[in-house]
């Protein structure tokens, strides 16, 4: 019924008292958003409790919503400053340990175990989940004003533009600090561009 | 949300190795997110759905004072009290500064005959008897003889339809300042009689004691300097004659001058007819040194009650006088 609406449509259709807009909503972003802030903050408890808390200030606010502002916007920024919050509230940035468990699974290895020695693991599977952890890894030791543009423009495909409404910051410095992210990303994933042509 | 291939100029470029990264977590799997919190988030939304399409469907039991009160609670209707409240208080504000400024004006115009009175305190305690008697006789014969509505028909004509004895009350504020003024001489016949006598007899004096008795001169002693030719019954005439003239409205007067001085009249009847031509004499004189002055206010103020006590001694001595006709044209 909704699947073309546009997302201000929807919203402003919520504020009219229409619970299936909204569920349209949330149908289209609890995903992405979920991915965001998993990324963001790199623990899946606090995504999830994050997520929850995103959309519920997106129902809370949804009274003062204006057609004119872009829904994904709004949106990303609730999420985005949850995670600036959250990761504030660590005082101590969670650096990538060697010996700490990279997960809360207990299955899941450390870093070291990871990273392959000299050996390449044997099938591709492997070699992709290698890649995906260690990449996983490089955007954690991001900046947060590094990694938070990193994961809008890589993994949302937002245009700079309205990454820099998210941000709060002029667009030039978003380009500049997504230039850094790259650079910092390329040194940190060096040893394994190998690795990376192998994979798909 | 589709980024502009053109757009790609902060991504460091598109060399070999980046695209080759970039691949690598473009293949990297969104995860879903968990079900545990949907239906928390799904009961919320239909609650605030509820709250949100309840002021624009207004419901049907809800009373109209709820619907007002929503209206009267908006941003616009906010701004527009706020707006009134401060424009209502500047316009009071400043009403309250003209009120003041008219006030001052009463006092002023009230002090300045006083001290005219000051300075012709001497010579109208010395006045010669025989002046005084004349002014005040002819003037109580041509009162006794005629109805005060025949001596001046103009004034009566402009009377407000109230009676005579009415006095139109003046506003509180002009009133209240000239009530607590210090009565330059103690006295123990007239005081304050405000119950007792009628306002005809009270209106008459007050003013005449507004220039002169309060400069400081005794009404006791002028009394006592002038002869009293005239005898009490004739006094009690003018003075019933005189009221309808005293009520014709003067527009150069301010409203307080005719309410201070209320409570002396009583005591300027009490004290006869030669207490009268000796207080004729002497608003007489006054008025011409106020003339001399170009004081106009005060000459206009002498002259009404000049005119007020002694009609006769008003034509022959205030209209003729080129000078104070001068202030009064």
């Amino acid at each position: 019924m909704f699947k073309e609406t546009a997302d201000e449509d929807l919203m402003v259709m919520y504020q009219k008292g229409e619970v299936r807009a909204f569920e349209v909503l949330l149908s289209r972003h609890r995903k992405p958003v979920y991915n965001f802030i998993l990324r963001f903050v790199g623990d899946k408890e606090t995504a999830e409790d994050l997520l929850q808390e995103a959309f519920m200030r997106v129902i809370k606010g949804a009274e003062a919503y204006k057609r004119q502002a872009k829904f994904t916007t709004w949106l990303y920024t609730i999420a985005r400053n949850l995670c600036v919050d959250q990761t504030r509230r660590r005082k101590h940035r969670k650096h990538a340990s060697l010996d700490a468990p990279m997960d809360s699974s207990e299955e899941s290895g450390t870093l070291m175990d990871v990273i392959p020695g000299n050996e390449m693991a044997s099938d591709r599977k492997s070699v992709n989940k290698q890649l995906h952890e260690t990449m996983q890894r490089a955007i954690e030791a991001l900046s947060d004003e590094q990694r938070e543009v990193f994961l809008m423009r890589e993994f949302l495909d937002m245009p700079f533009k309205q990454i820099a409404d998210v941000v709060g910051v002029p667009e030039n410095t978003v380009k500049s600090r997504m230039r850094y992210a790259l650079e910092k990303l390329r040194l940190e994933l060096d040893e394994y561009k190998e690795m990376a042509k192998v994979a798909p | 949300m589709s980024a502009n291939d053109d757009d790609r100029d902060g991504d460091g470029g598109e060399d070999a190795q980046l695209k080759q990264l970039r691949a690598v977590w473009v293949t990297m799997r969104d995860e879903d997110p968990p079900e545990g919190g949907l239906a928390a988030l799904m009961a919320a939304a239909r609650d605030k759905a509820g709250e949100m399409a309840a002021p624009e469907q207004a419901a049907p039991g809800e009373s109209w004072w709820h619907r007002a009160l929503a209206v009267l609670r908006r941003p616009p209707v906010l701004a527009l009290a706020t707006v009134t409240v401060l424009l209502g208080g500047a316009l009071m504000i400043s009403q309250r500064g003209e009120r003041v400024t008219a006030e001052s004006t009463a006092t002023e115009t009230q002090e300045r005959p006083r001290e005219a009175a000051t300075d012709h305190a001497g010579p109208a305690a010395n006045a010669p008897p025989s002046e005084v008697a004349a002014g005040s006789g002819s003037s109580v014969t041509n009162s006794a003889a005629q109805p005060g509505s025949a001596v001046v028909p103009a004034a009566a004509a402009a009377a407000p339809a109230a009676t005579p004895f009415e006095k139109p009350a003046p506003p509180a504020n002009l009133a209240a300042p000239s009530r607590p003024r210090p009565r330059p001489t103690p006295r123990t016949e007239g005081g304050r009689e405000d119950s007792g006598r009628t306002k005809q007899s009270a209106d008459k004096p007050s003013e005449s004691e507004a220039i002169g008795g309060a400069a400081g001169i005794s009404n006791d002693g002028e009394n006592s300097a002038a002869p009293a030719p005239v005898s009490r019954p004739e006094i009690d005439a003018t003075s019933t004659t005189r009221a309808p003239v005293r009520k014709a409205p003067a527009p150069a007067m301010p409203a307080p001058a005719t309410e201070t001085v209320e409570p002396r009249l009583s005591k300027d009847e009490a004290d006869g007819p030669s207490a009268r031509a000796a207080r004729l004499t002497q608003l007489v004189k006054q008025c011409e040194s106020a003339a001399a002055r170009n004081d106009c206010a005060a000459v206009k103020l002498l002259a009404k009650q000049i005119l007020s006590t002694d009609v006769a001694a008003y034509k022959q001595r205030i209209v003729t006088n080129s000078s104070i006709a001068r202030c009064l044209n």
